[in-house]
């Protein structure tokens, strides 16, 4: 039975980049342990062919572009410069 | 003079006589939506019609409106998927699905709630509120294509499109007395469907009978290159076959799960009526035993949560949709945002998402459910070799109460248990009425088929139809 506690849930909520407060931590590891007992049942199983078939095939394209209007797109920008996308500054000013 | 409750064939047949215009039919229906959609919050936004809202007048739903569930894009209309991180997003493109029904002749006069990115069964989880069931507003219509379900079965639309991951068109279908279909993976484009579970998601027609069903999903279908998932099949017609006759001697096997002592009492009486009258219309009905059936909720559970949390990851204030107002770094911009603007169940299903697919747990989890989802696959396509189809009911439950199962997530995850299983190996299946509660709540109950047995699915579920009259039944308080 895998153990979830308040430190993994941290961890893995920076790499889901998601900023969640010191209040919240035990309503989230108590929801996800809930699951995770769900889930658990799945290390019962035995397994009989050595490979997952995923059946997947890639299927290829030429690398084209087409005209497409950018108003839309950068109407939707919660904030933009011209044909820009504005985001907090990457780059520190040195 | 259009009637409260009309279907997609029956508007079909009064255009072609004359008897009704396309404008009258756009205004039917937003009257009908504005009358009585407050009480069920079903519909999000009406597009209110111009000039040009009634296409191209040409093509097997030519004149036929539908709404839109929350996560399809539109071409310059909202689509929030009924969260607040996509507050004012603006499509830039159609879906080809939506695409493909405007070729056909229909058009869109809406979006219908659902549940935040598609995450629910019950429509509870929406951002903008929970959307009720018509034939009685203390119940859930079932999610998460949850104003889609309600709108139709309140004949508010004559068709409606959802989306499907694990039981998200026939779930509601089943609670709102309507017809839902999963097809074979790949059948339809998931072009422009916000991805939720890209192995598993499907979009789908909400309608009231089999055949406005088979209509919608035969101009739904066909590859796209776009989407390189689809199937390279040509656009097949699923009404061709609808003759209203079982085909003499079908094998079709009960799933020993939908007849175990937990069901309901109700759900379990209305299938018990239906299989027996699937026999005395001449099949021949056996019990069939999965084994691998209760392994379905966790397999899902993991590919779906491990497939969101990648998919979600896009969602982070930078390109589109909400963003924070006061950010001190980017990070925080991405942090802050997505943790402002997701819900509860959202965050849950991406942080167990990254759990399972994180070092250390990868093997355990994801790549176990793999392998698992290779297992179910064999043992439906040796079953499938026994019988034609398969039978159970669509939910174990009736529709609950709104609230229900606020606080246990996980029991409602576990009523998913009979529609998760075909969405993890990609194999169609069918849920159409058959009865309902002493308190007049639908009963639904579904075909499975192998892969590409659409047509065959039609057949059989229209001749039980067109057996029966719960297609001519409708909630009362809307009529």
């Amino acid at each position: 039975m895998s153990t979830f506690n308040q430190e993994e849930l941290k961890a893995i909520a920076k790499l889901s980049g998601l900023s969640i407060g010191n209040d919240e931590l035990a309503l989230f590891t108590n929801q996800i342990t809930k699951v995770l007992s769900l889930i658990d049942q799945l290390q019962t199983v035995s397994i009989t062919s050595s490979q997952a078939n995923t059946r997947n095939v890639n299927i290829m394209r030429t690398d084209m572009v087409e005209q497409e209007s950018n108003e839309l797109i950068l109407g939707n920008a919660p904030q933009s410069q011209e044909s820009y996308f504005v985001v907090p500054t990457i780059l520190d000013e040195k | 003079m259009i009637p409260s409750f009309t279907t997609i064939k029956e508007l079909v047949d009064k255009l072609a006589r004359k008897e009704v215009t396309p404008t009258e039919i756009t205004q039917h229906y937003v009257q009908r939506i504005k009358q009585h959609d407050p009480s069920l919050q079903s519909i999000l936004e009406i597009f209110e019609p111009t000039n040009d809202i009634t296409g191209n007048l040409q093509g097997p739903l030519a004149g036929i409106p539908f709404v839109v569930k929350d996560n399809i894009c539109q071409k310059g209309k909202l689509a929030t998927a009924g969260s607040c991180i996509l507050k004012n997003y603006r499509a830039s493109y159609n879906a080809t699905v939506i695409n493909k029904l405007h070729s056909a002749g229909a058009y869109s006069i809406g979006r219908a709630n659902c549940d935040e990115f598609a995450m629910g069964s019950s429509g509870e989880t929406s951002a903008w509120g929970p959307t009720r069931n018509p034939w009685n507003i203390d119940h859930v219509p079932g999610g998460s294509s949850s104003g889609s379900a309600a709108a139709v079965a309140a004949g508010l639309i004559p068709f409606a499109i959802g989306t499907e991951t694990g039981g998200s068109v026939r779930q509601p279908a089943s609670f709102c007395g309507l017809v839902g279909m999963y097809p074979t993976y790949g059948r339809n484009s998931r072009y422009g469907l916000m991805a939720m579970t890209s192995s598993f998601d499907q979009a789908g027609a909400l309608t009231k009978t089999v055949y406005d069903n088979a209509l919608v999903m035969s101009c739904l279908s066909g590859q796209d290159s776009n989407d390189s998932t689809t199937i390279p099949l040509p656009a097949q017609d699923f009404t061709a076959n609808l003759d209203g006759k079982i085909p003499q001697g079908i094998k079709i096997g009960i799933i020993k799960d939908g007849i175990a002592a937990s069901i309901d009492p109700e759900v379990a009486a209305a299938f018990e009526r239906a299989y027996k009258q699937l026999e005395a219309l001449g099949a021949k009905i056996s019990i069939i035993d999965l084994p691998s059936l209760k392994h379905g909720n966790a397999a899902y559970f993991i590919l779906s949560r491990a497939q969101i949390a990648s998919n979600l990851s896009r969602y982070d204030g930078s390109l589109y949709g909400n963003r924070i107002k006061q950010a001190e770094s980017l990070e925080q911009m991405y942090e802050k945002t997505r943790w402002e603007g997701f819900g509860q169940e959202v965050k849950t299903r991406i942080l167990t998402g990254n759990f399972v697919l994180s070092a250390g747990h990868k093997d355990a989890y994801y790549n176990k459910a793999l392998h698992v989802r290779s297992m179910i696959n064999a043992e439906f396509e040796a079953t499938f070799a026994d019988v034609d189809l398969l039978i159970s009911p669509t939910v174990p439950t009736l529709p609950f109460k709104l609230g229900q199962f606020s606080g246990d997530p996980v029991s409602m995850y576990l009523a998913d248990c009979f529609t998760v299983v075909n969405c993890v190996i990609g194999t169609p299946a069918l849920s159409i009425p058959c009865g309902y509660s002493k308190s007049g709540l639908p009963i639904g109950f579904q075909f499975l088929g192998p892969r590409l047995s659409e047509a065959l699915l039609y057949k059989v579920a229209y001749a039980f139809e067109q057996n029966n009259d719960y297609h001519l039944n409708h909630p009362k308080a809307y009529e």
